[in-house]
């Protein structure tokens, strides 16, 4: 998966939280709400950017655009936890997980939470 | 030579002409007119250069049409000489067989085939060798310029990287949408190009070469590339190389091209700095020169538009900057004026015109081509036992007989038996089509144009189709004898008739007399003289006096009156019992003295038609002739009918909507000084039931008094189609005096004058724009004055205080105009294009007629 900028990243986060799917029109509000007023050209760009790079797809409702995430927010996640992992820690997983619970990043029932889920998973094999 | 190649030199040769002319004019507006306008003035060298279409061949169209004459003349000359050489030795063969001599005339003209085909061919294939060559040229070069392109593209998206830093992105997107540019332009960066640039026709970008630059620079910059993407100066660029390609050959067109390239960036640099405030002239100046340090190797000026191209055109560039001010209205306006006349001269220099088209073939006309001889032959013969013309059509299809301003088209094997009788008063035209059972008849005016004519018994035969009455094929028919007439009255017969130059004196000359003082000389009308119908004319032309028989007839007090014979009516001059009928008659009407016999005495009298009716009972031949639609003698016996069956038949012929009749009726009442109020009455009740027909009719017959009160009348009720048929009729009171009369007589001529509303001919004019609404209203809302016209282009309120006077004059805004256009039935259609855009615009006439100039709606 290609590397996306902070400000492509917000636009995704955008659509993600729309169900994965918006329009236009939705983009620019939930953007402005988040106090981010960016100029027309500034979002389509960044748009056709994201399209460009496979994450997203576009159709038309009548003239309107409708963008549609081809990656969800859970995928990007994976993938982008890959290339960090790859990065920092060489596929370490054991080493980012100590580096958090260090760090307090990671609470006793965010891992209490954790264990169960891992759990079920196990037995589910 | 090939047409095509033809086409293509003329057009070369009429841009080089127009190239030529900018480029000598040039000292003269360099410097005074707009860069702008230099630059888009060359789309009509384009066009010229591009676009075959042409009104007329022109200068250099002729010149063509010269050569090709001149070509074909020399080669015709050549393969006569050649002719002539081969003829000697063919006519030296023994001739004594009679068979051999016929042998050789006949290869003769199969020699001179297979030369001129020969001589033809090697002509066209040289022309096709030559079309071909500079297709292949054109092509060549087209492709290896879009190539270049297609690689310079490719070369610049893979070396670009997408500005990422959003707060430049913004800063792009806000001059974006301050300038009001539309569309997804992206931004891009790239090391490798020498200066900014935008690039890509689909998915434009703009490439910067590096990102490090002032916020100045950045602005001056991105507006600049914007600037050309809102002009959409790539689309220029590709139409100039495209002109290139197909002008090849043609330096001149390279020239214009480096011309339209250094005043692409010159108008651009123009219109920037006109968005620019003024002290940030300098801060644009500075952008150019740093635009000259930055940047890599790779240049590539070709259609893609840059922001730095040459130090000599940056030169330039920096001093129009400096130099520049805004253009004022007075320049405006010359470079309107001076756009007009380029577009005149372009079209007027013209082009060759393939055959086929229209001017070749009226310089084909010159000479005598063979296709005359298979045109349609519209000679009409004299037939001098009847007296009458006779023309027949190609498989006796239909005769025409012309005979007194009457023409029957005979279809169907129709004979002279078949048409009805009776004829036509002054300059009156009756076209009937005629079967055996039934006719159609058409009247028009014997002034009307040819085309006039044509058009009106085109519109005719479509309403007649339309109600069932007549076919397709009798239209066809119709419109086909038609043309026949047409030329046969424009030409006059050809053929040795009673007066071989001029088809029927008397109509001519009593053409010319009602063209100068619209009195009629020459008189038609027909009377019943018991036992006989009597069709008389009088005043005839001592020209047409010539052309008839003619009898002294004894009149009842002693003297003899020399009485003209229609050929038709010949045989009634031997008959005495008719004569003495037609003594009686003139008798009778010679003692009359008032109305028509009052101003027009008989005099020269013309017997066109005689009709023996014995005892009949009068009422029945009135029916009879009413159902025959014989006007002329319905008439005559409509005024020997008592007072109550006159007006029965006025009432019918109204109903009916006989206007013919009810007129040929009407007529005579007047003439006869017997209508009493009946016209009157007659018009108002064709006003009551708004039938625009008989009143137009009508109103001819009232006095001056009676109109004045109707024109009146109209006024207030603002009908004012009415008003034109009284109007038109009114040769008292012209176009010119019209309208300003109205006004003068309500006593509104001064009070708009002083407002500024002038009414010239029938419209107002409002500070010198034809007014297209003007509303007039009182305090109350009422209307004091409503005025439409659709050929106006403003629409105005005048508006009046409680004392009636006027507070002030405004413009009416589109919606409230469009509202009262809704108020007006039909007339409106096709008027809102012309209407201003805005209330804004219509404030500004002049800038409005300025931006709808064509070479500027393009920004």
């Amino acid at each position: 998966m290609q590397q996306i900028s902070d400000y492509e990243l917000e636009l995704m986060k955008v659509i993600w939280n729309n169900d994965g799917t918006a329009l236009y029109a939705e983009i620019v509000s939930a953007l402005s709400a988040k106090g981010m007023d960016w100029t027309k050209n500034t979002i389509i760009t960044l748009l056709s950017r994201l399209i460009d790079k496979g994450l997203l797809k576009t159709n038309k409702i009548g003239h309107r655009n409708r963008y549609t995430a081809i990656v969800s927010a859970g995928e990007y996640q994976a993938s982008q936890t890959e290339t960090f992992l790859d990065k920092v820690y060489e596929g370490n997983a054991k080493g980012l997980v100590s580096t958090l619970i260090q760090k307090d990043l990671l609470s006793p029932s965010d891992y209490e939470d954790l264990m169960t889920y891992w759990q079920s998973i196990k037995k589910q094999v | 030579m090939n047409d095509f190649l033809k086409l293509l030199l003329s057009l070369s040769l009429s841009g080089t002409m127009l190239i030529l002319l900018l480029f000598l004019l040039r000292p003269l507006y360099q410097n005074r007119l707009s860069k702008h306008w230099q630059y888009y003035i060359w789309l009509v060298v384009i066009a010229r250069l591009l676009l075959p279409w042409t009104p007329n061949p022109g200068p250099v169209g002729n010149l063509f049409l010269q050569i090709e004459y001149t070509l074909n003349n020399l080669s015709q000359e050549s393969d006569s000489l050649e002719g002539i050489t081969d003829t000697p030795q063919l006519s030296a063969l023994p001739d004594s067989d009679s068979g051999l001599t016929q042998k050789t005339d006949l290869s003769n003209p199969d020699i001179d085939l297979t030369q001129e085909d020969n001589h033809a061919a090697s002509t066209d294939l040289n022309a096709r060798f030559l079309a071909s060559l500079w297709l292949t040229v054109a092509l060549l070069l087209l492709v290896r310029k879009v190539t270049i392109y297609q690689s310079f593209v490719k070369y610049i998206h893979a070396g670009s990287s997408p500005v990422e830093d959003i707060h430049l992105l913004e800063r792009f997107g806000q001059i974006m949408s301050q300038n009001k540019i539309r569309g997804k332009i992206e931004l891009y960066t790239n090391s490798l190009v020498s200066s900014p640039l935008l690039i890509g026709f689909i998915h434009p970008r703009i490439v910067l070469p590096d990102t490090e630059m002032s916020r100045n620079d950045f602005y001056c910059t991105v507006l600049h590339e914007l600037t050309h993407y809102k002009r959409r100066d790539m689309f220029y660029k590709w139409l100039i190389q495209l002109t290139l390609c197909l002008h090849w050959f043609n330096p001149f067109i390279y020239l214009m091209a480096k011309e339209i390239n250094r005043l692409c960036e010159l108008s651009c640099d123009e219109r920037v700095i006109s968005i620019l405030p003024e002290n940030t002239r300098i801060v644009y100046g500075d952008t150019l020169l740093h635009a000259i340090g930055v940047g890599g190797s790779y240049k590539d000026t070709l259609s893609c538009v840059t922001l730095y191209e040459s130090k000599k055109l940056l030169k330039g560039r920096l001093e129009a900057i400096m130099k520049y001010r805004k253009k004022t209205r007075g320049i405006q306006i010359a470079a309107a004026v001076i756009t007009f006349a380029l577009f005149a001269t372009a079209l007027s220099v013209g082009a060759y015109a393939a055959p086929g088209n229209s001017s070749i073939n009226s310089m084909k006309n010159k000479q005598p081509s063979p296709s005359d001889a298979t045109a349609p032959d519209s000679t009409f013969l004299y037939d001098e036992e009847k007296g009458y013309y006779v023309y027949t059509a190609p498989d006796n299809k239909y005769t025409i007989f012309y005979q007194n301003n009457i023409y029957c088209i005979l279809a169907d094997g129709a004979t002279m038996a078949d048409c009805p009788t009776g004829g036509v008063a002054g300059d009156v035209v009756l076209l009937r089509l005629v079967y055996k059972d039934y006719y159609y008849s058409y009247l028009f005016n014997e002034f009307d144009t040819p085309d006039d004519i044509t058009s009106q018994v085109n519109s005719w035969c479509r309403s007649a189709i339309q109600e069932n009455r007549m076919t397709e094929a009798q239209a066809d028919l119709m419109a086909d004898a038609t043309r026949h007439i047409i030329k046969f009255m424009s030409t006059g017969p050809k053929e040795s008739g009673p007066s071989a130059q001029e088809p029927d004196p008397k109509f001519t000359e009593a053409k010319q007399i009602v063209g100068m003082n619209g009195t009629y000389y020459y008189r038609q009308s027909a009377y019943f003289q018991k036992p006989y119908i009597i069709e008389l004319g009088w005043n005839l032309s001592e020209r047409a006096q010539k052309a008839y028989d003619v009898l002294q007839v004894p009149l009842d007090d002693g003297s003899a009156m020399p009485v003209y014979f229609d050929a038709s009516c010949k045989r009634f001059m031997s008959d005495e019992d008719a004569v003495s009928s037609i003594a009686r008659l003139l008798s009778g009407l010679c003692s009359k003295a008032y109305g028509i016999y009052e101003e027009l005495p008989i005099q020269a009298p013309f017997i066109s038609g005689l009709e023996y009716v014995g005892d009949a009972d009068l009422d029945s031949l009135a029916k009879e002739y009413y159902e025959k639609k014989n006007y002329s003698y319905f008439t005559a016996i409509f005024l020997e009918l008592d007072g109550k069956t006159q007006q029965e038949y006025l009432e019918r012929t109204f109903r009916d909507k006989e206007t013919g009749f009810f007129m040929c009726c009407m007529d005579a009442l007047v003439d006869e000084g017997i209508q009493g109020d009946t016209v009157e009455r007659y018009v108002l009740k064709s006003y009551q039931e708004d039938d625009i027909a008989f009143f137009s009719c009508l109103c001819d017959m009232l006095d001056d008094g009676s109109k004045k009160q109707w024109i009146e009348r109209c006024t207030q009720d603002g009908r004012t189609n009415y008003l034109y048929v009284l109007k038109d009729d009114d040769e008292v009171s012209s176009d010119e005096t019209y309208l300003s009369d109205i006004l003068e007589e309500k006593g509104l001529f001064e009070e708009y004058g002083d407002n500024g509303i002038v009414p010239v001919k029938n419209d107002y004019y409002y500070r010198g724009q034809r007014v297209r609404i003007l509303l007039d209203a009182r305090a109350d809302g009422s209307f004091k004055n409503f005025a439409y016209s659709n050929r106006g282009t403003v629409d105005i309120r005048i508006q009046r205080d409680e004392t009636n006077a006027i507070t002030f004059v405004t413009y009416l805004s589109k919606t409230e105009a469009n509202e009262i256009l809704d108020d007006i039935d039909g007339a409106t259609e096709g008027s809102y294009s012309a209407f201003p855009l805005s209330d804004d615009e219509a404030v500004s006439p002049i800038r409005q007629r300025m931006s709808k100039t064509p070479l500027q709606s393009n920004d």
